[in-house]
């Protein structure tokens, strides 16, 4: 179920993930569904920014992920909890349960 | 051993009996079959392709014959058995060479996952490989007939086979299917190409067969590695143009039209990304046959 209220969320173990990254797109395999995902720079940048880190991060950590010319402060919450229900949907990453 | 070096009545006798043993580039066919348009078809179109001995592994074994009921005789079909199996339905005995063809690449794609195959057209030119991707209907095989009577090389019009452990592109020379609109059209473009009969109202209309290139078949030992993916895009009247594609968007082109990339897992996503690693991609939109080969042309020759 999508939780676009979840403060924090995390990337699925980085064991489960394979991707290859080109011209700032990513093409990201998932070893237990075994689908295979296009994802923008913008979803790349959000789900590396996942994978990358060591515990689960704050909305507001992911959207410094976004390019700055997006202007208003709530548009881009938004488009971040957009791509994260995406991304949940894909099982490529959790809202953080704790 | 080839097919055209047998001697008269050889052919038919071993269709009839312990099997014609025929090599497309790495596989082997163990083909047996009553029907005489089989053997006709076999002869016009694989007379360049090699025989292997009786005692040789095939890779696959195909019977086609006519079923043993009332369709044996009124209105008669032909039926296909692939080992035990029955893959097709029954069809019009006319059909029966087309039949063949569409059993063979079923026997490729159900069963060679020892390769990574993509439902893709793939012709070489210098030693660099160019894949046409798309699904049927798409017009990859009728810009691979026109490349291939402009001089490239025919590895396949339906099937990239690629080696997982080397990447390279494996060819079976095999005939280039034509359908409908593309066979005149073929005809016109170049008129010294051979084809076949052509059968009508099959379930994917009118098919003729264009007889793969003696140079082709004759190099199907060679493989190739892959330089170029390009995704046609046929429309009428259109201006030519050839534009890059990203190489994520073409990798997921390649995957949707993968037959077994699920079967090779995470290797199948390795492959995969090598390949589109090695290429540059692009999409091509054409109404002319003529300027899409010349486009091609000077792409190959830029390197």
């Amino acid at each position: 179920m999508v939780e676009p209220s979840a403060a924090h969320w995390r990337s699925v173990p980085r064991d489960v993930l394979t991707w290859r990254e080109w011209e700032g797109e990513l093409v990201v395999r998932h070893a237990g569904t075994g689908d295979t995902h296009l994802l923008s720079p913008v979803g790349k940048r959000i789900l590396l920014a996942l994978v990358r880190a060591d515990c689960a991060l704050p909305i507001p950590a992911l959207v410094q992920e976004l390019p700055s010319d997006e202007a208003d402060e709530l548009d881009r919450v938004t488009s971040v909890e957009a791509i994260l229900a995406e991304f949940q949907h894909l099982g490529l990453a959790t809202p953080d349960s704790a | 051993m080839k097919v055209g070096g047998l001697a008269p009545g050889r052919l038919s006798y071993l269709l009839r009996g312990s099997g014609l043993r025929l090599r497309t580039g790495p596989l082997v066919a163990c083909i047996r079959s009553p029907v005489h348009a089989v053997a006709e078809g076999i002869a016009f179109h694989y007379s360049e392709h090699s025989v292997e001995p009786h005692e040789a592994f095939a890779d696959f074994h195909l019977w086609l014959g006519r079923p043993r009921t009332v369709r044996r005789w009124l209105r008669p079909q032909v039926i296909l058995y692939v080992d035990a199996e029955c893959p097709f339905k029954p069809l019009p005995i006319e059909h029966a060479f087309p039949m063949l063809e569409w059993g063979l690449n079923w026997c490729i794609t159900s069963l060679c996952h020892q390769y990574l195959a993509i439902h893709a057209a793939v012709v070489e030119r210098c030693g660099r490989a160019l894949v046409i991707p798309g699904p049927p209907g798409s017009g990859k095989s009728t810009l691979c007939a026109a490349l291939v009577a402009r001089g490239w090389r025919l590895l396949s019009d339906e099937l990239a086979l690629i080696e997982p452990t080397t990447g390279c592109l494996v060819a079976l020379s095999r005939p280039v299917s034509l359908k409908n609109g593309a066979i005149p059209l073929i005809r016109e473009f170049a008129g010294d190409v051979v084809l076949g009969p052509a059968v009508a109202d099959t379930i994917k209309g009118l098919v003729a067969h264009m007889k793969p290139p003696v140079d082709s078949v004759q190099r199907a030992h060679e493989a190739a590695r892959p330089r170029w993916v390009l995704i046609p895009h046929y429309q009428p009247q259109a201006d030519l143009a050839l534009a890059r594609l990203s190489r994520a968007q073409a990798f997921m082109q390649l995957a949707d039209n993968a037959f077994n990339y699920t079967l090779h897992g995470r290797n199948g996503f390795e492959v995969m990304g090598e390949l589109v690693e090695a290429c540059d991609c692009f999409d091509l939109t054409y109404s002319r046959l003529d300027e899409a080969c010349a486009e091609l042309d000077k792409l190959a020759r830029s390197g």
